[in-house]
């Protein structure tokens, strides 16, 4: 038995997923010594640097790197195949993602990567606020896709008899994030002065943020309990990564929320800041599995080349 | 997981029993909620007509029609994929196939554990690699499941 080779294009998506666990596994490396930097000379330039610069392009790269992945599964998936819906909101999605982190890292920082700095400093000023200000605004939209789109992987796994039931430690967890959003309800959006905030339409689309989360975490869960059940072949693996990008920016949410009320340790301070980029590598990520598996099946392969080589031998 | 699927047929509206418990129903394992909500649904009535006619032609006959033998062997898939069917839960070794090869692959070593047990209950695997298609449809789309499913059938036709 033999099958056509893999193409070059098939060889360079198989390595992506390596690719982005060694950048991330660098880049926290890097934010680490930014860390210690930091506390040796007492000097915060170090981290504003690691944040501005490696930290920025990484978010960017990883939104860019998703936008361009979940296109190509888009493209490979045929009218009327259940999941081709899907790839279309997760692409969105991405892409808004991107245009967010663009306004947020790079346009709404003062740093040399912002083409903006080099305006006059009042107007660059202004229009830096701007940015950081409606790049905020992305989050719910991003959201609303992601979770639109997840719709669609639920209904693939009732269709197949493949989903699956959500355990004590799942109800426990969603619980927990629950609690943390009426929290945020009671304590900012039904609060009289809205948590400092001016009422506006950007506030109140900001607020959606917390209960999508809760959305996005609960599909997330089910979705995990349902392909986690079969095993980690390419296909599980994808929506597992998008299962823990979306636990992780919980667990960043609630630890930002955390450490602006003083309730969060010094020691997890940092860990809180750099939670940000797994789950950045992990919307990554699952594109680039689902992208490999099509490649790979639309080729008719059985099992892994690394797997079939010593059976073929 | 069956029971309550049938208790919802009956009270939440627009939810239906499925596949797998009209089968059971066809083939004798009555349920009062299932036959409730048949009685009332008339897609589902139709689809209990469907099962039945092809299962009563099937006796009539006593030749196994191919369509009868492919929905078995589907629901079984199904099942098994599922985890409720018996070929599940049966744990011995089973010989190197290329559809169990396929599925941990795509979907990981449980499922092919699963299909595992259902080729080995059911011997033919290259007839079983059709009714798994939906699965690979839904997750990769029908591009390349028909590629990895025709690939499956012509490495293990006779």
């Amino acid at each position: 038995m033999s099958y056509s080779l893999s193409s070059a294009a098939e060889r360079r998506v198989s390595k992506l997923p390596r690719i982005i666990l060694i950048s991330v596994a660098l880049l926290l490396a890097a934010g680490v010594a930014a860390r210690a930097a930091w506390w040796r000379t007492g000097d915060e330039a170090w981290l504003r640097l690691f944040f501005s610069y490696p930290g920025a392009l990484f978010f960017i790269a990883c939104s860019a790197l998703e936008v361009w992945l979940s296109f190509r599964c888009w493209r490979e998936f045929s009218a009327g195949d259940l999941l081709r819906p899907a790839w279309l909101l997760i692409m969105v999605s991405a892409a808004l993602q991107l245009a967010g982190g663009l306004l947020n890292q790079i346009f709404g920082l003062d740093s040399r990567l912002n083409p903006l700095t080099r305006l006059e400093p009042r107007r660059a000023h202004d229009l830096i606020a701007a940015s950081a200000r409606l790049g905020q605004l992305f989050g719910p939209f991003y959201m609303a896709f992601l979770a639109c789109g997840l719709l669609y992987v639920l209904k693939a796994c009732r269709r197949n008899g493949i989903l699956g039931r959500l355990r004590s430690i799942d109800l426990a967890l969603l619980a927990l994030v629950v609690i943390y959003t009426a929290n945020y309800f009671a304590t900012v959006v039904f609060a009289p002065e809205h948590g400092g905030r001016v009422l506006g339409p950007a506030t109140i689309i900001s607020w959606s943020s917390d209960p999508l989360l809760c959305v996005l975490l609960f599909q997330a869960i089910l979705i995990r309990r349902s392909l986690a059940n079969m095993g980690l072949g390419l296909v599980s693996r994808c929506w597992l990564s998008f299962t823990a990008a979306i636990f992780l920016t919980s667990v960043g949410d609630i630890g930002l929320w955390a450490w602006s009320r003083g309730y969060l340790p010094q020691a997890l301070v940092m860990a809180s800041w750099y939670v940000w980029f797994l789950p950045s590598a992990a919307f990554a990520l699952g594109p680039a599995y689902q992208l490999l598996a099509m490649l790979r099946a639309a080729r008719g392969e059985i099992r892994l080349e690394a797997a079939a080589a010593p059976a073929a031998r | 997981m069956r029971r309550a699927r049938a208790w919802a047929s009956r009270w939440i509206p627009g939810v239906h029993p499925g596949i797998e418990l009209l089968a059971l129903r066809a083939e004798g394992v009555r349920h009062r909620a299932v036959d409730a909500h048949v009685r009332r649904c008339r897609k589902c009535r139709h689809e209990a007509d469907l099962i039945a006619a092809a299962r009563s032609r099937r006796c009539a006959t006593e030749v196994p029609g191919d369509l009868f033998e492919n929905l078995q062997l589907g629901i079984r898939a199904w099942c098994s994929l599922s985890g409720v069917g018996d070929a599940a839960t049966d744990g011995a070794p089973a010989a190197r196939a290329e559809l169990s090869d396929a599925m941990e692959t795509y979907f990981g070593k449980e499922a092919a554990r699963r299909i595992r047990g259902c080729i080995r209950s059911e011997a033919p695997e290259a007839r079983l690699a059709p009714a798994t298609r939906p699965l690979f449809n839904s997750f990769l789309g029908r591009r390349a499941a028909d590629a990895l499913v025709s690939r499956i059938a012509g490495a293990t036709s006779p």
